[in-house]
């Protein structure tokens, strides 16, 4: 893939922090920075080379209406003397339409683990029991919209995905997610979703070590009855993988 | 090993960061004290706006205070971030502005150096910016003039032809050639 070039990689990284990519250009390069960790550390050593030049920039007293304007914003009770439960919320707004998905699936199996029977009705019980997901993932489009929630239980390793709003895809092509390693940025497929509906896979060893040692997914489109080792299109989805429960205990998988 | 008293510095910028992630609004009001004159003057220096400059910082603040937690301190200053922030948030703003307010042009011969600052922190500063220049200046002079223009004013490779009268083509290769030579340069 183009982009994997480490040469042409740093030099982007440069014209990036110099401001001298424009256009598209910039707005694709900061798509991919979401996606690959090794491009963001590129930019963040660019970034380190050059600011130097940065602080040496005059100093220049803003007015103070510039606080005052942001003190309003990060704390808008002390302004009015209001506050509600709709402001309590306001503390997520920050993180986004992913941090909300998160809070509503969190809540979802807070209240699914409150409607379980108690420890003396779950001995009768023939069902297997309630297992928190070890990792999430909230996968978003490039205007940071969810469109996908993906999670990893172990006890038995397993993966499952929802769809979150109808996605668009030819006959002929699968959706593949992809693992995308912490450190090194290494790129792997992880499962692939033919439709829009749920979909519920058992995972081997090496695919729930991917998981575990992801930073994020991702989401590409790639040709049905094809196994692809690389993404051969652009990333439609993407998203930090979060570790929800400590998975340094033994697990048999 | 960087001086005692800037690491202080970065130590105490670092900590207010840490408080901001937790919702301590009077270490954010410690931490504007602390950095909004320097990044009021990077953004004033890429965007020549008094109102565009005050909104460029408004927003970078904002992110500083939202995504304070999303700063890694193995990875760098803590004023090597929020110079980043406040960077990119001006060169978002200029690229969505109509026209380029450019009555005040930077030169280096207009540069000027401040002081008053943390003497300590300004001395390593100075280091670091003397081995950066001292880079520059084994560049050719078109190449170190587009980097400069670039990076202080903002100016994309088109504005920069536009203003030398060379092809962009060439003003592109001119970057792209100087930063690999300043990198070559600076990781030595």
């Amino acid at each position: 893939m183009r982009y994997d070039d480490p040469e042409l990689q740093e030099a982007l990284a440069g014209q990036y922090v110099v401001g001298a990519l424009q256009g598209p250009a910039r707005r694709r390069f900061e798509t991919l920075m979401r996606t690959r960790p090794a491009l963001r550390r590129k930019v963040e050593s660019w970034e380190d080379r050059l600011t130097p030049l940065a602080e040496e920039t005059p100093s220049r007293q803003p007015p103070e209406r510039v606080f005052r304007a942001l003190r309003k914003r990060i704390n808008p009770q002390a302004e009015t003397g209001r506050s509600s439960f709709w402001d309590s919320l306001a503390f997520w707004r920050p993180f986004g339409a992913a941090a909300a998905v998160l809070v509503v699936l969190v809540g979802g199996y807070a209240g699914f683990i409150l409607s379980q029977p108690g420890p003396q009705q779950q001995i009768a019980a023939t069902t297997p029991e309630p297992v928190l997901p070890s990792y999430v993932a909230v996968l978003e489009d490039a205007g940071e919209q969810p469109a996908l929630v993906v999670t990893a239980y172990k006890g038995p390793w397993r993966l499952s995905v929802r769809t979150l709003r109808p996605l668009d895809r030819q006959n002929a092509e699968v959706f593949q997610i992809w693992t995308v390693e912490r450190g090194s940025g290494t790129v792997r497929p992880l499962l692939q979703l033919a439709g829009d509906d749920a979909a519920a896979r058992p995972l081997d060893k090496d695919a729930w070590d991917a998981v575990k040692t992801s930073e994020s997914l991702m989401v590409t489109l790639e040709s049905s009855g094809t196994a692809p080792t690389a993404p051969s299109g652009p990333v439609l989805f993407s998203g930090l993988c979060i570790a929800l429960w400590d998975d340094s205990a033994p697990s048999a998988g | 090993m960087k001086p005692k008293a800037s690491f202080e510095s970065s130590e105490r910028l670092g900590l207010l960061l840490s408080r901001c992630s937790l919702g301590d609004q009077s270490a954010f009001a410690d931490l504007y004290d602390a950095t909004s004159a320097k990044l009021f003057g990077i953004a004033f220096r890429i965007l020549k706006r008094e109102a565009w400059a005050e909104e460029a910082l408004q927003e970078a603040y904002m992110k500083i205070w939202r995504y304070a937690d999303s700063y890694n301190p193995g990875r760098g200053r803590p004023m090597t971030w929020m110079i980043n922030v406040v960077r990119n948030q001006s060169l978002d703003l200029l690229r969505k502005a109509d026209y380029r307010a450019a009555e005040e042009e930077w030169s280096p011969e207009k540069d000027q150096r401040m002081s008053g600052e943390n003497p300590a922190a300004q001395a390593e500063t100075s280091q670091e910016m003397q081995r950066v220049l001292g880079c520059l200046s084994g560049l050719t002079e078109e190449q170190r003039d587009c980097i400069l223009l670039s990076y202080h004013q903002g100016y994309t490779p088109t504005e920069v032809a536009s203003r030398i009268g060379r092809p962009v083509g060439t003003v592109k290769t001119w970057i792209r050639r100087g930063l690999i030579k300043v990198r070559e340069c600076l990781d030595q």
